[in-house]
C-alpha cells in the first residue's frame, strides 16, 4: 500500500480521521520583485554556464569558453618568448576574428535558458510569484548578455595581463596599459548586448531548442554569407549596403565607431560608410531584439 | 533497407514546418542570385557563382541541411524515448541505420541541390562552364558524407546538433583558415574538391585546394568510419526501463 492509499484508506470505517501533515503559512519576510528578479538573473546566468547542473550541460559552455581564451593565451605566450615578433591579436580584432565561437555560445545557450521553460510549461510558476512577465523576459536577456560579456572579455584580460607580465618593468607596463580599458571593457559590452538581443528574439519563439539553435546559427551564417557575396559582386551602392545585413559586421563598425582602431580585414574598413551608421544599426537591432521578447512574453499563455 | 521505415523516416522528416523553413534557407540562395542578376556586374557572373555556390551553398546550406536531417533522422526518436517502439520491433539494427541513413542523405541532397541547382542556373546565366552542374553533383556527394556524420554524433552524443555546429564552424570554418591541414579532413572542401573534378571547372574561376584523389580516399574512408559507429552504437543501444 502506497502512503497515499494508508491516509484515505480510514475514511471507510465510520469514525474518520484527519491527519495534520503539518502545513504551515509562510509569514517571514518577504522579498519582492526584485528579490525575484536579481534571483531569476543570477540563477539563469548559472545556467548559462552549466553551473548547478550535470556535467554534460557544462560541456558546451565551457568547451566555447576554453576555445575563447586559448588563441589569446597562445598569442601571450608567443609575445613573451619573441618580443619582437608582431602579434596577430589585439583588442580591437580579437571578437571579430572568433566571432564563430561567440555565435555558437548564443546559439546554444540562449535556447537554454529560455526553450525549456516553454517546452516543460513552468512559466506560470514564474508568472505566479512577484516576477512580472516583462521581468521575467528583461531577466533572461540580462543573463545572455552578462555570460556573452563575460566569456568575450576573459581573453582580453588574459592579451592584458599578458602584455603586463612580459614587460621587464611590470609597474611601468601597468601604467601604460591603463590606456587599453575602455577597449577591453567596451568591445565585449558592443557584442554582448546585440547578440544576446537577437539570441533571445529568436530561441524565445519556440520551444524546441533544436529549432532555435538551428534557426540563430542560420541568421549568422546566411547574413554572413549573403552580405559577403553581394559585397563582391554587386554594383554601387548594392555593394555598399550589403554587408550591413551582417550584425557582426554592425557590430565590428559600431565598436571602431565608439573606440576608434579599424580593422584591415574587417568589411567595415572597406565599406564607404560614416561609422555612426553602424552604430545606430546596432542599437536598432538590439532594441528590436529586447522588445520582441518582452512582447512574446506578453503575450504567451503560462 | 526497409520499405516501411523509409516510409516513416520521410515523413519525420519532411514535417510541414521543418521543410518549409528548410525551403526558406534554399530560397535565400536563390534570392541572392536574383539580386545579383537584376543588379550585378555582367561580368563578375562566373566569379560571383562560384562564390556564391562554394560558400552560401557548400558552405552555410548544405551543412546546415544535412545538419538538421542527419541529428534528425534517429537522434530526435532517441531523445524523446520513441526509439525504443522501433527497437523493439525483430528488425536488424544495421538495417534500421543504414535506411535511416539513406532516407536522411537523400532528403538532404534533394534540399540542398535543388536551390543550389537553381540558384547556379541563374546567377551564371546558363551552365557556367560545368561550374554549376559540378557544385550541383559535389553537393549531393557532400550531403551523405554529412549525414552520415552526423547520424553517427547523434548516435554518440544528446546535443549532436550543437557539436555538429561546432564541427562546422570552429573545424571547417575558423581552424581551416589557420591551419591548412585540417582542410583534408573537412568535408566542406571535400565537397569543393568533387565539384571542381566532376564539373572540370576551370582554374581561374574556382580552384578546390584539395586534389580529386585524396578527397576521394578521405569521402570513402569517412563513410565508412562514420557508419560503423552508428552502426555500432545502435547495435549497443539497451532498451531499458519505461517508455518515456
Amino acid at each position: 500500500m502506497t502512503r497515499r492509499e494508508a491516509a484515505v484508506a480510514p475514511r471507510e470505517s465510520a469514525t474518520g480521521a484527519i491527519y495534520d501533515l503539518g502545513y504551515r503559512g509562510y509569514d517571514g519576510p518577504r522579498l519582492g520583485r526584485r528579490a525575484a528578479f536579481a534571483t531569476l538573473f543570477v540563477a539563469s546566468l548559472r545556467a548559462a554556464f552549466g553551473l548547478g547542473r550535470p556535467g554534460r550541460s557544462k560541456v558546451v559552455p565551457w568547451g566555447l569558453s576554453a576555445i575563447m581564451i586559448v588563441p589569446a593565451a597562445v598569442a601571450g605566450a608567443i609575445q613573451a618568448l619573441a618580443p619582437s615578433g608582431l602579434s596577430p591579436f589585439n583588442y580591437d580584432n580579437y571578437l571579430w576574428d572568433l566571432q564563430p565561437i561567440l555565435a555558437l555560445f548564443v546559439a546554444a545557450q540562449a535556447p537554454e535558458l529560455v526553450s525549456s521553460d516553454q517546452r516543460n510549461h513552468v512559466l506560470s510558476l514564474y508568472f505566479s510569484h512577484a516576477l512580472a512577465r516583462s521581468d521575467y523576459a528583461l531577466a533572461k536577456f540580462g543573463a545572455m548578455a552578462a555570460a556573452l560579456f563575460m566569456l568575450a572579455l576573459a581573453p582580453l584580460l588574459v592579451i592584458y595581463f599578458a602584455a603586463i607580465l612580459a614587460s621587464t618593468d611590470v609597474v611601468a607596463a601597468f601604467g601604460d596599459q591603463l590606456g587599453n580599458l575602455p577597449q577591453i571593457v567596451g568591445a565585449p559590452l558592443i557584442y554582448a548586448l546585440p547578440l544576446a538581443a537577437l539570441g533571445m528574439a529568436i530561441a524565445s519563439f519556440t520551444p524546441r531548442r533544436a529549432y532555435a539553435t538551428g534557426a540563430i546559427i542560420a541568421v549568422f551564417l546566411v547574413t554572413a554569407a549573403v552580405g559577403g557575396i553581394l559585397s563582391e559582386a554587386g554594383r554601387g551602392r548594392l555593394s555598399l549596403v550589403a554587408p550591413l545585413i551582417n550584425p557582426f559586421v554592425l557590430l565590428d563598425g559600431t565598436r571602431d565607431w565608439l573606440l576608434g582602431q579599424s580593422i584591415p580585414d574587417s568589411p567595415v574598413f572597406r565599406a564607404d560608410l560614416d561609422l555612426w551608421v553602424f552604430g545606430v544599426l546596432t542599437a536598432a537591432l538590439t532594441l528590436v531584439g529586447i522588445v520582441a521578447v518582452l512582447w512574446r512574453y506578453r503575450r504567451i499563455a503560462a | 533497407m526497409n520499405g516501411i521505415i523509409a516510409r516513416i523516416t520521410l515523413r519525420q522528416l519532411l514535417s510541414r514546418r521543418r521543410t518549409l523553413l528548410l525551403l526558406l534557407l534554399g530560397g535565400v540562395l536563390v534570392l541572392a542570385a536574383g539580386i545579383f542578376r537584376l543588379a550585378g556586374e555582367e561580368a563578375r557572373a562566373l566569379p560571383f557563382t562560384a562564390g556564391l555556390l562554394s560558400n552560401l551553398g557548400v558552405g552555410t546550406l548544405m551543412p546546415l541541411v544535412a545538419l538538421i536531417f542527419g541529428t534528425g533522422a534517429l537522434g530526435a526518436e532517441i531523445e524523446d524515448g520513441t526509439a525504443i517502439f522501433l527497437l523493439a520491433k525483430p528488425i536488424s539494427r544495421v538495417t534500421v541505420v543504414l535506411t535511416k541513413l539513406a532516407v536522411a542523405a537523400l532528403c538532404s541532397a534533394a534540399l540542398t541541390c535543388g536551390p543550389m541547382l537553381l540558384a547556379g542556373l541563374i546567377a551564371a546565366g546558363g551552365l557556367g562552364e560545368g561550374l554549376v552542374v559540378g557544385m550541383t553533383a559535389g553537393a549531393a556527394i557532400g550531403s551523405v558524407l554529412y549525414c552520415a556524420v552526423f547520424v553517427a554524433v547523434s548516435l554518440v552524443t544528446g546535443r549532436a546538433l550543437v557539436f555538429g555546429l561546432a564541427y562546422v564552424l570552429i573545424w571547417e570554418g575558423l581552424l581551416a583558415g589557420l591551419f591548412a591541414g585540417t582542410r583534408t579532413f573537412s568535408i566542406r572542401q571535400l565537397t569543393l574538391a568533387f565539384a571542381d573534378g566532376i564539373g572540370g571547372i576551370p582554374a581561374d574561376i574556382f580552384d578546390a585546394p584539395l586534389s580529386l584523389t585524396t578527397a576521394l580516399v578521405v569521402a570513402i574512408a569517412l563513410l565508412v568510419v562514420a557508419t560503423l559507429i552508428a552502426i555500432r552504437r545502435l547495435s549497443a543501444y539497451e532498451i531499458s526501463g519505461e517508455p518515456a
